[in-house]
């Protein structure tokens, strides 16, 4: 079953066309990658699907639902997280705060009635899991580049979502950084939840990925497997065109 | 016909004249990114100038008016407008929204402080138009000035100018393309300084002939006036959306013909008394309006910042200390102060009490409120209403409406602090029952009306506080999606509204609520004299009417509470939301959090608190005036100032509303005081006292306003360091001290300046020495060329770096530049 659709999604800023129909599915509980090269529209899609911007056409749907007109809070609700390729933590809290918060914000959803002592679980439980423990009091402004990358994968992981929408979640961090990430990852995805990752780090993808969607131009130009993207000419060209042009 | 001509033609020249400042203020904000509040100021300083060398007898006057008009306009104000780029504004871009808005509102106040000071006296000045009030011919039975004729020829000429100027010559497509890309420019080998000059020269010249044109049509030169007027050019800019120019001129035109119609169907405002004053609003609701319309700015994240704002918060424990020694030190001055100087310190601490609202609102949740004064003036008038109003006639009806009101504030505020559906319903009722009960039970006012009391009663307080509250939810409601400039803007649109329909308010007005008592219930009479006297509290037993000490502590008292609130507040969940949606509004919308009803819960919330210290404030005054203390002007000033203070902390309001209601204040009387003394001296005192008197606040503005974090963060690390394990010696040391000097002057061995001389410095020097014992410890530098070999690179070390290489602004340039696109 699919957890997320995409039905001829088009965005247009002005005259460019930042997404031209693009239809995608993401299969509840894989990791899915969207690849593709710089300006490709990947993040316009993140942007598109967790309700910051609204598509000039086409549908979006999470497990059926149809979210096209939500705001980016109800979508929240239902289920959907994301992280941001351009950093955006909450500068004024400490890193323990900015995941308290989002857990405090999932609390007053269901309005439930443990709530103190239920918010600090789930945050202990995810600063364990990302290993933000040893900088839980540090502010944001101050830790390293791929420490915040973790940060905003446990504020959205807080909320105990089914599924993550990833901006580059590896750029900024060095290769262990990475290896841990992966492994992160994979614990999430095997408790159930559905992981779509944009990334340019292609070892992460092809470690962690089980489909491969591939945006050049706002267009889909292919998906598949890992190895069947690795060696698809299509998008060999796509990314050597990308370097040489 | 005749009067469809004049209408209409009148309406086309104030319409030219807003067309012609609205230009130039769209021309500056395209160029440097920054919305010049003081545009309608320079037009104002202008005409006076033009005045002078035109008419007044005593010096200049008998210019020839086209050689008057060219040292203005080609002259003075040019060269105002290369002072501000070159001193005031550059190195605005990349700064924070607040920081945009207090620079050039600091300008403004100081033209408006220079001006006031240059032409002092109260002689009448009346400004002539071209060619003379009788110069004017004929179309159909209409008459029409020659004044009119040239001032829409001259808007109609200077349009096509500038259309040209911006769409073939090199400087002006530079001019255009600066916005977009400073960095691009530069590459392409074009100055954008250069062309950022060139706008703001441009701009400055048109708020000047802006100025010049419109002075005749208004009487007599009026500071505020004139400043005002210019002011509803914003509309038009806004209706250009800041970029298009042939839109924002239409705009001026439309405004123009609007207010002139709307003379024509109300007969000049006779027609229904209660909104005579409408048409001088006519320009600030249109301004509300188009930025209701306006297509919203998408959410966007934090742009990086050049100096970014960090407010730490203090714990519960040590705010509760700090606010036990503010109480105590401020009972402790009493005894030595004379009542004038307590005075003068209640009123700061009274306008302190006002700045917290924008501590709360700008400083924690990031939404600015440029109209702090208008809801502390519907609070103090409603606390008027409630206990002296005589005019109110009421019983039942006075106390339902109260209830009411309490029941939706409670629900407004609460309904963002995530209690349970039920728990909600819960405390508000019982906040609603509770006011009820203070209103009718505890009052003597059940029954057939309110007395006429002599005091001030804390159920009146309580009232102001729900309406300014409800108030504050009502202009929030359709601005929520507002951010930064805009919502400033909307809001001082409001402020103004409030300043004309309200204080300018001559008329009665009557309502009657359904099902209470018959015919009209309520009766305002809201400003029928201009002035209205606010009576001082008389509870706890005291009477605060002859004692000024025991109202300074209440001031004191309360600014404690609600300081120590808000702290409270921010340690909170719902501190917590605010803080989020402050940095970063499109990570809260993801993570599921309801900006919108945050955002009305914390203006709500604000606002009664405005309203709460401006009931205790004119109380404290005795009595409040159409032109003080509730201006929009003043409201403007203490926005600037409590920013200077430190928007983001509680004592940050505490110093804003100290400096603006007290400290400019005592140091001219300072001043005044040894120009009586030394004679000799006397005219270096006087100016400088006179400089404080008319400038201080605005210089205060331009020189401290770019500091994010205020003077109040500077203090605390002061302090911090005294607070210290290592610096417990000096601290017991300095206490002995002060303490030993308080009681000589308590025993009136020393009189007060001698107190605050000994004092004052063994304060600082304290500080200092506890600074520099600390210092010594940790003397460690960071060393820029390892960054990111032997250490790690963070958020902040990166802005750092983006502002030392100068990237910042070209990042969030990127993305207005993408917010704009769209
Ligand atoms: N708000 C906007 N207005 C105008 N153009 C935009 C806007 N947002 C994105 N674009 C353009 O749309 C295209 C796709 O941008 P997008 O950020 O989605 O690319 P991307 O695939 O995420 O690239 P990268 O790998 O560099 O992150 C780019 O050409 C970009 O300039
Ligand atoms: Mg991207």
């Amino acid at each position: 079953m699919s957890e997320l659709t995409l039905a001829g999604i088009t965005i247009r800023f002005g005259g460019h066309v930042a997404l031209n129909n693009v239809h995608l599915a993401v299969e509840s509980n894989s990791i899915t990658g969207l690849i593709g090269p710089n300006g490709a529209g990947k993040t316009t899609l993140f942007n598109v699907t967790s309700g910051l911007l609204k598509p000039n056409e086409g549908t979006i749907r999470l497990n059926d639902q149809v979210m096209t007109d939500l705001s980016p809070y109800r979508r929240a609700k239902l289920g959907l997280g994301r992280t941001f390729q351009r950093l955006e933590l909450f500068p004024s809290l400490s890193v323990e705060e900015n995941i308290q918060v989002a857990a405090e914000i999932r609390g007053e959803w269901f309005r439930s009635s443990n709530g103190a002592s239920s918010v600090s679980a789930s945050v202990q439980q995810v600063m364990k899991l990302t290993g933000l423990n040893s900088i839980a009091s540090k502010s944001v402004a101050e830790i390293p580049t791929g420490k915040a990358r973790l940060v905003e994968l446990a504020r959205t992981v807080v909320q105990g979502p089914s599924m993550l929408l990833l901006d580059e979640p590896a750029s900024g961090q060095n290769e262990n950084e990475t290896e841990e990430f992966a492994q992160i990852l994979k614990i999430l995805n095997s408790e159930g939840v559905t992981i779509f990752l944009v990334e340019h780090d292609m070892s992460l993808v092809m470690d962690v990925c089980d489909k491969v969607f591939v945006l050049d131009f706002g267009t889909l130009i292919a998906d598949g497997s890992t190895e069947e993207i690795q060696n698809n000419p299509v998008v060999i060209d796509a990314y050597l065109g990308g370097i040489n042009g | 016909m005749t009067e469809l001509i004049t209408f209409t033609v009148v309406g086309l020249a104030i319409g030219s004249i807003y067309s012609i400042a609205s230009v130039g203020l769209v021309v500056t904000y395209t160029t440097s990114g920054i919305f010049n509040f003081a545009h309608g100021a320079i037009g104002m300083f202008a005409a006076f100038i033009y005045w002078q060398l035109r008419w007044d007898s005593a010096w200049g006057g008998e210019w020839p008016a086209p050689i008057a008009l060219a040292f203005v306009l080609l002259i003075v104000s040019p060269s105002l407008g290369i002072l501000l780029q070159a001193i005031v504004m550059k190195g605005l871009e990349g700064t924070s929204e607040t920081t945009k808005l207090v620079i050039p509102i600091a300008v403004m106040l100081a033209f408006i402080g220079i001006t006031n000071w240059v032409w002092q006296d109260f002689e009448s000045r009346i400004p002539e138009p071209f060619f003379g009030r009788d110069s004017k011919w004929e179309l159909g039975d209409a008459f029409i000035t020659t004044h009119q004729t040239i001032v829409v020829v001259v808007a109609v000429f200077l349009a096509i100018l500038l259309k040209v100027l911006l769409t073939s010559t090199r400087i002006g497509i530079t001019m255009r393309a600066v916005v977009d890309n400073q960095d691009l420019v530069r590459l392409n080998g074009s100055n954008p300084n250069a062309s950022a000059l060139l706008s703001w020269i441009i701009g400055s010249a048109l708020a000047g002939l802006a100025g010049i044109l419109i002075s005749p049509l208004l009487g007599s030169l009026n500071v505020l006036a004139l400043t005002l007027l210019v002011v509803n050019a914003y509309a038009a800019a806004i209706f250009g959306r800041l970029k298009n120019l042939p839109l924002t001129f239409l705009g001026g035109i439309a405004i123009g013909l609007a207010v002139s119609y709307w003379n024509w169907v109300s007969g000049t405002g006779r027609k229904w008394p209660w909104l005579s004053e409408l048409r001088a609003t006519i320009p600030v609701l249109i301004l509300f309006a188009i930025l209701i319309v306006l297509p919203q700015e998408r959410l966007r994240g934090a742009a990086i910042k050049k100096h970014r704002e960090v407010f730490t918060t203090p714990t519960m424990k040590s705010s509760i200390l700090w606010g036990i020694a503010f109480v105590v030190i401020i009972s402790g001055l009493t005894p030595m102060l004379e009542t004038k100087w307590e005075f003068s310190l209640s009123k700061g601490i009274g306008f302190s009490i006002i700045a917290l609202s924008m501590v709360l609102l700008t400083g924690y949740a990031g939404e600015i409120n440029l109209a702090p004064l208008a809801f502390a003036g519907i609070g103090a008038l409603s606390a008027y209403q409630f206990d002296v109003g005589s005019t109110v006639e009421t019983g039942a009806g006075f106390a339902t409406l109260s209830t009411l009101l309490a029941l939706l504030f409670a629900f407004l505020v609460l309904s963002a602090f995530g209690f349970k559906r039920k728990k909600l319903w819960v405390l508000s009722v019982s906040i609603a029952l509770a006011t009820l009960l203070l209103v009718t039970i505890f009052d003597d006012t059940t029954g057939t009306g309110i007395a006429s009391r002599e005091s001030m009663s804390i159920s009146g307080i309580l009232v102001a506080t729900l309406i300014s509250g409800i108030a504050g939810a009502l202009v929030a409601l359709p601005a929520l999606r507002l951010r930064g400039l805009y919502l400033g803007l909307a809001t001082f649109a409001f402020a103004i509204f409030v300043d004309k329909m309200v204080y300018k308010q001559r008329q009665t007005l009557s309502l009657d609520i359904p099902f209470f008592g018959d015919g009209e219930d309520i009766t305002f009479n809201i400003f029928n004299n201009g002035a209205l006297n606010m009576p001082r509290p008389d509870f706890f037993g005291i009477n605060f009417k002859s004692n000024q000490s025991a109202m300074l502590i209440l001031l004191a008292i309360s600014f404690t509470l609600i300081a120590l609130f808000l702290i409270r507040l921010k340690r909170s969940t719902y501190g917590r939301q605010l803080s989020a949606m402050k940095d970063s509004p499109a990570a809260s919308a993801t993570l599921g959090l309801n900006m919108l009803r945050l955002k009305l819960s914390v203006f709500t919330l604000a606002a009664a608190i405005a309203g709460f210290g401006g009931a205790l404030h004119a109380s404290n005054l005795r009595a409040i005036q159409e032109d003080a203390p509730f201006t929009v002007f003043e409201g403007l000033g203490l926005f600037m100032l409590t920013v200077v203070g430190g928007i983001g902390y509680v004592s940050g309001a505490l110093i804003g509303g100290i400096l603006y209601g007290t400290a400019f204040i005592v140091m001219g009387d300072f001043w005044a005081k040894l120009s009586t003394d030394w004679n000799s001296f006397n005219w270096l005192f006087t100016f400088v006292h006179d400089f404080f008197l008319f400038l201080g606040p605005a210089v205060a503005g331009i020189g401290l306003g770019r500091n994010p974090n205020g003077i109040a963060s500077q203090i605390f690390d002061g302090f911090r360091v005294l607070g210290q394990r290592e610096s417990r010696r000096v601290l017991t040391i300095m206490i002995t001290i002060i303490t030993s000097v308080w009681i000589l002057r308590v025993s009136n061995l020393i009189d007060g300046w001698t107190f605050l001389l000994l004092s004052l410095p063994i304060l600082l020097i304290s500080t200092l020495i506890a600074d520099k014992r600390s210092n010594l410890e940790e003397a460690e530098t960071r060393n820029w060329e390892l960054l990111g070999i032997n250490t790690e690179i963070s958020m902040e070390d990166e802005a750092f770096l983006d502002q030392m290489l100068d990237l910042g602004s070209y990042k969030s340039q990127q993305i207005s530049k993408v917010d704009r696109d769209e």
